[in-house]
């Protein structure tokens, strides 16, 4: 790859996404223009369709590139991050995703709400699903910047300004559509790309798998000791404590759960986190290869020569099995994973605010659907500038510990109140409301006094990862609000909620 | 979609509360529901032990799971592979019951209209 000039060919492929997302973003904004469109693509996307855009919407550049580099690097532990990925979905399949499509309409709001109609609830559900997604947000823009940059030698500033404007507007003119369909097509780009490499790496070992793996010790300056742990966690409690937020996360993130309002039926909810497991499962295995093949065929000094951080393992590793061509599609598949997964995120914080605080809180429910929408993209506008600011002024943050807190953030704040509200029948709106404020108090305090802000000698709390530590608190919140509260417990809210979430009966029905 | 959904309104809304106590008391729903719960708390206390021991396992026993099995991947290694097994066994599993579940579902609320 050159320093210096933007190189032509890299320039080619960026245009080439640039324009396909937009022709994509055109398509759905010719559709009908109405907030279930909006919102959920009136939830006519297949179980297939909709699980190729779960997977686009959660294999990140940090999965990419970053599970590809740490796996060069530092051997089993990189593995593991990619186990911890998928293992959650299991969670989600077995009891998250259908209650949450059986019980709510556009949002996780709904879903609470139907438990607990008070509109304080709604409010607090939709901050803490717009605060996770701009934390979300934050750690791909400033690696769709900091990659870019190295890429195509372009101004770290006006990268982030470029992926940052493009979401807002994909989702201001596309809607749900736009995203789940960038997301569709960058999961077919990012799996085909990644098959390739796979294979041209097979291909150059005679399809002998083992043969590759015989000479990574050879190459590594781990040695024998790369298929040994404890390279990139240096304490057991720190890789409980990541396995636990990894494990649990997924199922708290708004911008994978409101997915499921996508399809028409339960079912399709099933066909969709299976097919997304089987993808995200079959791209880590092809990953772990693309690690090995980056130790052999590149070596993990040139790596860290070019980039120490090791983002920059797969296109380097393109270069040099496929030339300046395969490198210019890989960076454009990682372009378009970074545009895939913030847009996602953009359109489930901007759902949120506009169905549930503007129409139903401030508007108690009266809003028109072109009031709506109209809110809806100001919306989108002004969490894309409060992202993209934050961006900016974030360049030099670590990008895996912003993730892996977003993650410990979910599983702390919404992973309690969902699965309480949905199996619980003693859970209230004082424990909800605990739950929330203590789970987000608990993640936020031990990264203030994590290794991140206090430096790793005088840690209060000696985890990067604080998740064994606010996961438990979240909800141990939720249950002491609960009993601390004298408010009788409503059996028949809560005999309707597991109604609705285990038959998936629809009733609509106007509750106090 | 819309027109699949049973609209009540609020006069109607001792009607539906008592659908839902009629529902929610009958055997067929108390058995759904208690099948649910012995199927899925079996299956999650299953995978996330499993899961558990892999880093546990890495802790406790660093001898065992360094042993070399084959071209240098040691028994965490082939561990981890199995959890791929384990992921998708097991939601291919819960697929299949899941069908289980929608027919005891559909015999207890028949009513139901699907959205």
């Amino acid at each position: 790859m050159e320093a210096g000039a933007v190189n032509f060919t890299y320039f080619l492929f960026f245009l080439f996404i640039l324009f396909g997302t937009l022709i994509i973003t055109y398509w759905a904004s010719q559709r009908e223009k109405t907030t279930r469109q909006f919102y959920t693509v009136s939830g006519s996307l297949t179980g297939m369709q909709n699980g190729l855009a779960i997977a686009g919407d959660f294999m990140s550049a940090a999965s990419f590139l970053g599970i590809t580099g740490a796996i060069a690097l530092k051997g089993f532990d990189g593995f593991i991050y990619s186990i911890g990925f998928l293992v959650s979905f299991l969670l989600l399949l077995f009891v998250i995703a259908e209650p949450i499509r059986n019980i709510g309409k556009f949002t996780l709001g709904d879903v609470i709400h139907t438990r607990f109609p008070v509109a304080k609830i709604r409010f607090i559900t939709s901050v803490s699903t717009i605060i996770i997604s701009i934390m979300y947000m934050i750690p791909q823009l400033v690696a769709a910047g900091l990659v870019i940059h190295l890429l195509l030698n372009v101004n770290y500033n006006i990268c982030v300004l470029i992926i940052g404007v493009l979401m807002v507007f994909y989702v201001v003119f596309g809607g749900m559509m736009a995203a789940s369909w960038v997301q569709i097509i960058k999961t077919v780009l990012l799996l085909s790309g990644t098959l390739l490499i796979v294979l041209i790496i097979f291909a150059r070992f005679h399809w002998n798998f083992f043969s590759l793996i015989d000479q990574i010790p050879d190459k590594s300056p781990l040695a024998d000791h790369f298929f040994m742990p404890w390279h990139l966690f240096d304490n057991p409690f720190e890789a409980l404590s990541l396995n636990l937020t990894l494990i649990l996360g997924t199922a708290g993130l708004p911008h994978i759960l409101i997915r499921f309002y996508t399809v028409k039926d339960k079912v399709a909810v099933r066909q969709s986190v299976l097919a997304s497991s089987w993808l995200i499962g079959l791209f880590y295995l092809m990953t772990l290869v693309l690690g090995f093949g980056v130790v052999v065929l590149v070596g993990p000094e040139h790596l860290i020569a070019i980039d120490p951080s090791g983002n920059l393992a797969a296109p380097l590793l393109a270069h040099k099995v496929g030339g300046e061509f395969l490198t210019a599609f890989i960076s454009a598949v990682a372009f378009a994973t970074i545009l895939a997964v913030v847009t996602g995120l953009v359109v489930a914080s901007t759902s949120s605010f506009a169905y549930d605080i503007y129409n139903h809180i401030l508007r108690k429910g009266e809003a028109t659907e072109r009031e709506q929408l109209r809110m809806a993209k100001m919306a989108a506008a002004v969490i894309g500038v409060v992202a993209i600011v934050l961006s900016l002024n974030l360049k030099n943050m670590n990008v895996t510990f912003l993730v892996s807190l977003t993650f410990s953030v979910a599983a702390s704040t919404n992973l309690p109140l969902l699965l309480f509200t949905l199996y619980w029948k003693r859970f209230n709106v004082a424990g909800a409301i605990t739950g929330m404020v203590t789970g987000l108090g608990a993640s936020l305090i031990c990264v203030l006094m994590g290794p991140i802000m206090m430096g790793q000698a005088h840690a209060l709390i000696p985890l990067e990862n604080p998740g064994i530590v606010s996961i438990p608190l979240g909800f141990l919140g939720a249950v002491v609000g609960t009993y601390l509260s004298k408010v009788p417990q409503d059996e028949r809210a809560f005999h309707l909620i597991q109604l609705k979430g285990h038959t998936g009966a629809s009733w609509e029905q106007k509750r106090g | 979609m819309a027109s699949h959904q049973e609209k009540i309104e609020d006069t109607d809304l001792h009607r539906v509360d008592d659908r839902i106590d009629m529902i929610v008391k009958s055997d067929v729903y108390l058995d759904l529901i208690k099948r649910k719960k012995r199927f899925l708390v079996r299956v999650i206390i299953f995978f996330m032990c499993f899961y558990f021991a892999l880093p546990l396992g890495i802790i406790l026993f660093p001898k065992v799971m360094a042993f070399q099995v084959f071209h240098h991947f040691t028994i965490a290694w082939v561990y981890a592979f199995l959890q791929f097994v384990m992921i998708w066994a097991l939601g291919g599993l819960y697929f299949f019951k899941a069908k289980q579940f929608d027919r005891l579902a559909e015999k207890a609320a028949p009513w139901r209209q699907e959205p």
